[in-house]
């Protein structure tokens, strides 16, 4: 497998990369990676692994340093000149096109002809025998629309093996997958080395380390803590290197104190643009002094069903109850002022203002209400005030409440958004991924803040594609698949990421017996709500 | 952390460099259509090329307000009061623009709205009932009142039917000056002209001059008071917040529960309004009578001036002067000289070029910045970096 002797295949040398925001996102930054090995780059997000790749994947270019790729300095223009040089990668989000078959996606650019047009069961064939021949099997003639997250993937990464590739680069490849999908692709990536290949594997997760990987370079803000052989260690000494510090992981949770029902979704129904029935009669309720958590496998419905409780979106059929009202005309202005918050998974598009100011953006909600302005004048030393007392409340590192959310740093900008949304005293709090792409700290910071926030009464909706998070966090969990709810857990001790997993994946379903239990008071009790 | 003030002082050296980027392109043009043909030698040409070049820029750079008795020079006060006075209609529209520029609403029609608010004032300004004072608030308000309901149809036709505004508000800047002219040439046209004007205005319409020589009219004071109320709505109020959070982040104003839609809508008929006026404090300031045949293109100044001001109010102020100086300086070159003042035309889309192009300099902006960062890290590390 792996030579000890080290050929290496690649080494980046003294790499920075400084961004035009002035935000320093690789720092001094040395790397080899050896030929036939899988290579883990370990870090907490925004610790430059993702920018590093990009580097050596040509999106950006370095503010200085060496590239070595075979024994010889290269400059690295372009994907293009990447992919020409055999180095290929599989983005966080993959860039395939939906309505193209598999076989059409990976021979994009470079289809077998027949005559003028494209010779189908050429192209099949190729494709066919590229993934058998890595132990990658894929529905060759299947568009990619209608095949699973986990077989994108493999699409993703036969594209770059058709293409040349010896060095690939993969990017977080198990965030998006079930722990079931995670083995399959650990097991293609091991045939992958066996047959000669090299493997750069992005990630944060430790346990995936220990199981695949045969060393690691870890970075922690931009520099390189360490590169090592992984057999030679153990995750607790990996943590130590990626956080600095030893973390703490568990959080302390006392018994919920469940109170009246703040919130209910009733036979949701939503058909997207497309005729795409994406949620299917969900129904649920929230109670004061309880977190819910949502599970389901990204684009199951999760989007849409947080858009349309925060009235961003129109429910084609069904309602939403705030304290036992239906609400009629619900929007963000109507949902917030029925005491409702709201933490978006996007946080870019929707969760701030990246130009304005930190103190513009913690009253986004709230700034025509006093002491933040009043008649219609604002009070600028007020909201000083106000933001200034957030910033040391939440530990948002900023050094002035007048500096334009842009220049923070991503888990900064998620606790702005967080600042803003625990403080608006709602009753409901509904939290989409709050804690994606940011790093443990922030992270652990948020959940404590969220179980706090049900200690004192509050309502919770998590939607986490964290399974960790929402077996930690959570009261209650349901899980989400194809626009249905397949699965619902009152109890959250002894439940484990692979049984989530196996409802995730739509391997097992509920019977309709087993879920009345939670729905049942919908279809009977509040009979008297429906039209 | 200090990064931030760097960065904005580079926006400023940057306006500054495009600017002296643009003059000396100026100065080149007309250094070299002012070398003789005839020049005896090669050297004789070029020194007569200099001369002719450095004569050209003293009127242009100095002219506006310096006029010289011999060699003596003596502030040019015709010349300040010309240039103030041009400046009036150009700071509002450039105020109108930067209004809903402020919500990222790509509103191109000042030039219809000021065209129809001088057409309904100049209705009010000759047959209104003559009372001092009163008169000229009433033509004022009479022109906000019909650039705002200009404005309101290509805002309706966004919020109702998703037109793009800047289709719309293009189209109604034509619908705007033919039906304007229509209705000046139909209704209140002097017959006893010889070119094609309205009755005179009344008298109690005109606004009061603060210099009745060179007719320096309240104007520029008026267009300086709406650049201070106009930054202070923006800034100050809660109804500027929710534009300027419009402006930039529509989604995030959404979620926040702002009603967007609304404040898109009331952001374009305020600037309606302010556009409105632009044209008409020209008209009863420094005429006294409907005269244009033609869309007087203030309009689209208006859009550049704003784009310069980065939709800063108080920089609109410097920006409309800083246009109207060297439009100014161009008239009065062209007078004392052969060459065109259309080459001020020149000066001005350099200077837009530049200054709109993002990658202009960034490469040293980035350069510096890296700079900073490495010694940031430096500090922080302890460690030697290069």
């Amino acid at each position: 497998m792996h030579s000890d002797t080290g050929v290496s295949i690649l080494e980046m040398r003294d790499i920075w990369k400084v961004y035009p925001n002035g935000v320093i996102a690789n720092a001094n930054v040395d790397i080899q990676v050896r030929k036939g090995e899988i290579h883990a780059l370990l870090g907490e997000n925004g610790a430059g692994k993702t920018t590093l790749m990009k580097i050596l994947f040509g999106f950006e270019h370095p503010s200085s340093g060496k590239i070595l790729y075979d024994g010889k300095e290269v400059a690295i223009a372009s994907p293009h000149k990447a992919i020409a040089m055999g180095i290929g990668m599989v983005h966080q989000h993959f860039m395939l096109v939906p309505s193209l078959t598999v076989a059409e996606n990976v021979l994009l650019g470079m289809e077998p002809k027949k005559g003028l047009s494209v010779d189908m069961a050429k192209a099949f064939e190729i494709v066919r025998q590229a993934g058998n021949q890595y132990g990658l099997s894929v529905p060759v003639e299947k568009k990619i629309e209608d095949i699973s997250v986990g077989m994108r993937q493999r699409v993703e990464i036969i594209k770059t093996l058709v293409r040349g590739a010896n060095l690939i680069i993969l990017d977080e490849p198990t965030a998006v997958l079930t722990p079931q999908e995670t083995v399959e692709l650990f097991k293609a990536l091991r045939i992958l080395v066996d047959r000669g290949k090299t493997v750069i594997f992005i990630t944060h997760k430790l346990n995936e380390v220990k199981q695949i990987a045969d060393r690691i370079t870890v970075l922690r803000k931009g520099h390189v803590v360490g590169t090592a052989e992984v057999k030679d260690m153990t995750q607790v000494e990996m943590s130590r290197m990626m956080v600095g510090r030893d973390v703490e992981m568990v959080i302390e949770k006392k018994p919920a104190v469940v109170g009246p029902e703040l919130l209910r979704v009733k036979k949701l129904h939503y058909v997207r643009e497309d005729k795409v029935a994406v949620l299917n009669g969900v129904s649920f309720s929230v109670r004061a002094g309880e977190i819910l958590g949502i599970a389901g496998v990204e684009g199951n419905g999760q989007t849409e069903l947080v858009q349309i409780i925060t009235g961003l979106l129109s429910p084609s059929k069904g309602d939403i109850a705030v304290n036992e009202k239906v609400m009629r005309r619900l929007n963000p202005k109507t949902a917030r002022k029925s005491g409702m918050s709201h933490i978006p998974s996007d946080r870019m598009v929707r969760g701030v203002a990246l130009e304005s100011t930190v103190e513009e953006n913690v009253i986004s909600d709230r700034y025509f209400k006093k002491p933040f302005s009043a008649y219609g004048i604002q009070s600028p030393r007020k909201i000083t005030r106000f933001t200034k007392g957030l910033i040391d409340q939440f530990d948002i590192r900023v050094d002035s409440s007048k500096r334009s959310v842009k220049m923070l740093s991503g888990g900064n900008i998620q606790k702005v958004v967080v600042a803003r949304e625990f403080t608006a005293g709602a009753k409901i709090i509904i939290a989409d991924q709050p804690t994606r792409g940011i790093d443990v700290g922030a992270s652990d910071f948020i959940r404590r803040q969220l179980v706090e926030e049900r200690d004192q009464g509050v309502g919770v909706l998590l939607i986490s594609a964290d399974l960790t998070e929402l077996l930690e966090v959570s009261d209650r969990i349901l899980v989400l698949y194809r626009g249905e709810v397949v699965a619902h857990f009152d109890e959250v001790e002894g439940l484990t990421e692979e049984t989530l997993g196996e409802y995730m994946l739509g391997i097992k379903r509920m019977s309709e017996d087993d879920l009345k239990g939670y729905s049942q008071e919908t279809a009977t009790d509040k009979e008297g709500m429906e039209r | 952390m200090k990064l931030k003030f760097r960065i904005d002082t580079f926006q400023l050296y940057r306006t500054g460099i495009a600017i002296g980027i643009a003059l000396l392109l100026g100065y080149i043009i007309i250094f070299f259509s002012k070398i003789p043909s005839d020049a005896a030698s090669l050297w004789e040409g070029v020194r007569a090329g200099f001369d002719n070049a450095n004569e050209a820029f003293k009127w242009f750079l100095l002219g506006p307000i310096v006029r010289w008795r011999g060699n003596e020079m003596l502030f040019n006060e015709r010349g300040a009061i010309q240039w103030l006075n041009e400046s009036v209609p150009i700071i509002i529209t450039g105020l109108a623009v930067s209004i809903v520029f402020s919500a990222k609403q790509f509103n191109i029609g000042a030039e219809g709205q000021l065209f129809m608010g001088a057409v309904a004032a100049t209705f009010v300004a000759v047959h209104f009932p003559a009372i001092p004072v009163l008169h000229p608030i009433v033509v004022i308000l009479t022109a906000m009142v019909t650039g705002a309901l200009w404005a309101v149809v290509p805002a309706l036709m966004k919020a109702k039917l998703k037109a793009s505004e800047l289709v719309s508000s293009l189209m109604m800047n034509y619908v705007a000056l033919y039906m304007g002219l229509f209705l000046i040439k139909t209704f209140i046209r002097d017959t006893k002209a010889g070119s094609l004007v309205s009755l005179p205005f009344a008298a109690t319409a005109q606004l009061p001059f603060i210099n009745e020589r060179y007719r320096l009219h309240i104007g520029i004071v008026i267009a300086v008071v709406s650049a201070v109320v106009i930054w202070w709505i923006l800034r100050r109020t809660t109804w500027g917040y929710q534009v300027r959070l419009i402006g930039d982040n529509i989604n995030f104003a959404q979620y926040s529960g702002i009603a967007t839609q609304s404040v898109v809508f009331q952001v374009q008929v305020a600037s309606g309004a302010v556009a409105g006026m632009a044209g008409t404090l020209e008209m009863i300031g420094y005429y006294d009578r409907f005269l244009w045949l033609f869309s007087p293109g203030y309009g689209w100044d208006g859009i550049i001036i704003a784009t310069l001001a980065r939709n800063n109010p108080l920089f609109v102020l410097v920006a409309a002067l800083f246009f109207s100086y060297i439009r100014v300086g161009a008239k009065i070159m062209g007078r004392n000289t052969d060459i065109a003042p259309e080459i001020v035309s020149i000066l001005q889309a350099a200077i837009i070029l530049l200054v709109t192009a993002e990658a202009f300099l960034s490469g040293l902006k980035q350069r510096s910045i890296e700079k900073r960062a490495r010694k940031v890290e430096e500090a922080l590390t302890g460690r030697e970096v290069k």
